[in-house]
């Protein structure tokens, strides 16, 4: 090709770009000037906006949060809250300060941890950030690396949204549908009952997977690899979280010849432990992990262990 | 001619980069504007739900923005999204954020009218300790503090 052509053909590109460039910014302005779009527009354009929703994944961060407001004052329905001032602000603390190296470090409200006052071991995260530890799971923890495995675990789950997952689709599909119907800025009451009904049943449906049923081993599994790529940023060992499967595995046959009720929540709702550490293992393999756990951190732990011994 | 080349090519990377701006909303009940792109970094301000930002660079998880006031920083990805459609318009006219009725729109949905309707209907319900534990907040220094200690995150090779 001779120079003039490749000018030539430069300069093509060149006018062809420069002219999708201004007319992409004169769209832009049009867009930019809210007086320009009459209301009839942007009915339209919150139509289309709703009618595009179609899966739990395009809930917002807002709605994600209300949903898990409701589904966490259900689950404080069945238990009792242990009102630990020290023990919570340290749970706190230590769940925000791994939140920060999670997939998901900014969520609607911020993650937080409650103390549930129960024998029974057990933790349950409702969408949007809320946890819940019982006084039981926090007893058969060795150290913070453990504990900080658990609650990495619970921010896998809230982060890769797992408890909205359980929201029947026909469900929100309903929901979807019936906020495109409606163009005003508040909903009429019988499209708010509606709604509410939506709600409701949305809730049930979260709260049987949480409390119930459990969710999926696929979803666990993936939750357990979350948590480990999180240990591993933050500097947590990893090695901590097998332990804990351990202790898990213990007490599971300790219970077992007694026939105590307090284990039975947790093998509903989660994958048998010696099947997860045998997963956690293979993948740590890959890592080369170190095992030393700093003492620095076991001081505080235990100055905290020390109140729900 | 190679000066031509060269000015083609200047003139459609400016042309290309500034033509572009796109709009980032915040989605989010607060977040941050940090002068660098890490947690740690210092605070320049707090923004709030609604607030639109022009995105004007991405790295590694975090976007550096400016707000409509041009206070410019970093912001995590987890804390925006794209602005909708239904909220462009507001860059226009006055330096102010997202009007109340816009925001409005913005929210519906599962929302707090949403929950206000349902705990009508379930009054025994209680939400007391929902609202107690959201309080739980640790800030920046307290969460530094306490990896400090531990050894952990941006500390972890201090021995």
């Amino acid at each position: 090709m001779s120079r003039e052509k490749i000018i030539a053909l430069l300069s093509l590109v060149f006018l062809l770009l420069s002219s999708c460039a201004s007319l992409q910014k004169k769209g832009q302005e049009i867009l930019e000037k809210a007086n320009q779009i009459s209301d009839k527009d942007k009915e339209l354009l919150l139509k289309t906006g709703e009618a595009l929703r179609s899966s739990f994944q395009d809930l917002t961060d807002e709605e994600e949060y209300y949903l898990g407001r409701s589904v966490s004052a259900l689950i404080l329905s069945r238990y009792k809250v242990w009102s630990n001032e020290p023990a919570t602000n340290y749970l706190n603390l230590l769940a925000q300060a791994i939140s920060l190296y999670s997939d998901r470090p900014e969520i609607f409200a911020g993650y937080h941890v409650l103390i549930l006052d129960t024998e029974e071991i057990n933790a349950l995260s409702a969408p949007g950030g809320f946890i819940f530890l019982t006084r039981g799971l926090l007893r058969l923890c060795p150290h913070e690396d453990a504990l900080a495995g658990i609650i990495a675990h619970e921010i896998g789950h809230i982060s890769a949204r797992h408890g909205l997952q359980a929201i029947k689709k026909s469900r929100l599909l309903e929901a979807f549908k019936l906020l495109a119907s409606e163009a005003a800025e508040r909903l009429s009451p019988e499209k708010m009952a509606q709604l509410t009904d939506i709600f409701e049943g949305a809730l049930d449906d979260i709260i049987i997977q949480l409390i119930e049923r459990g969710y999926d081993r696929k979803a666990e599994y993936e939750a357990d690899s979350l948590a480990l790529k999180t240990l591993r940023r933050i500097g947590y060992s990893p090695q901590g979280f097998i332990l804990f499967m351990d202790e898990l595995i213990k007490k599971e046959s300790r219970d077992k010849e007694k026939r105590a009720i307090t284990f039975q929540g947790w093998l509903r709702t989660h994958p048998d432990p010696r099947e997860r550490r045998k997963r956690l293992e293979t993948e740590l393999s890959f890592w080369k992990e170190e095992m030393e756990i700093f003492r620095g951190r076991t001081a505080r732990f235990e100055k905290m262990a020390s109140t729900w011994k | 001619m190679k000066k031509i080349f060269l000015f083609i090519i200047i003139y459609l990377l400016i042309n290309l980069g500034f033509s572009a701006n796109e709009f980032l909303v915040v989605k989010v009940q607060t977040t941050a504007l940090r002068a660098e792109p890490r947690f740690f970094a210092p605070v320049k301000i707090m923004l709030k739900f609604g607030d639109q930002l022009e995105k004007l660079d991405f790295q590694q998880g975090w976007f550096q923005v400016k707000t409509l006031n041009a206070v410019s920083g970093w912001v995590h990805s987890s804390a925006v999204q794209p602005r909708p459609a239904k909220l462009a318009g507001l860059t226009q006219g006055p330096k102010t954020q997202a009007t109340a009725s816009e925001m409005a729109l913005a929210s519906k949905g599962f929302n707090r009218q949403v929950e206000a309707s349902y705990r009508q209907r379930h009054p025994e319900v209680d939400y007391t300790w929902v609202d107690r534990m959201l309080n739980f907040k640790n800030g920046q220094a307290a969460i530094e503090k306490f990896l400090k200690e531990g050894h952990l995150g941006e500390w972890r090779e201090a021995k």
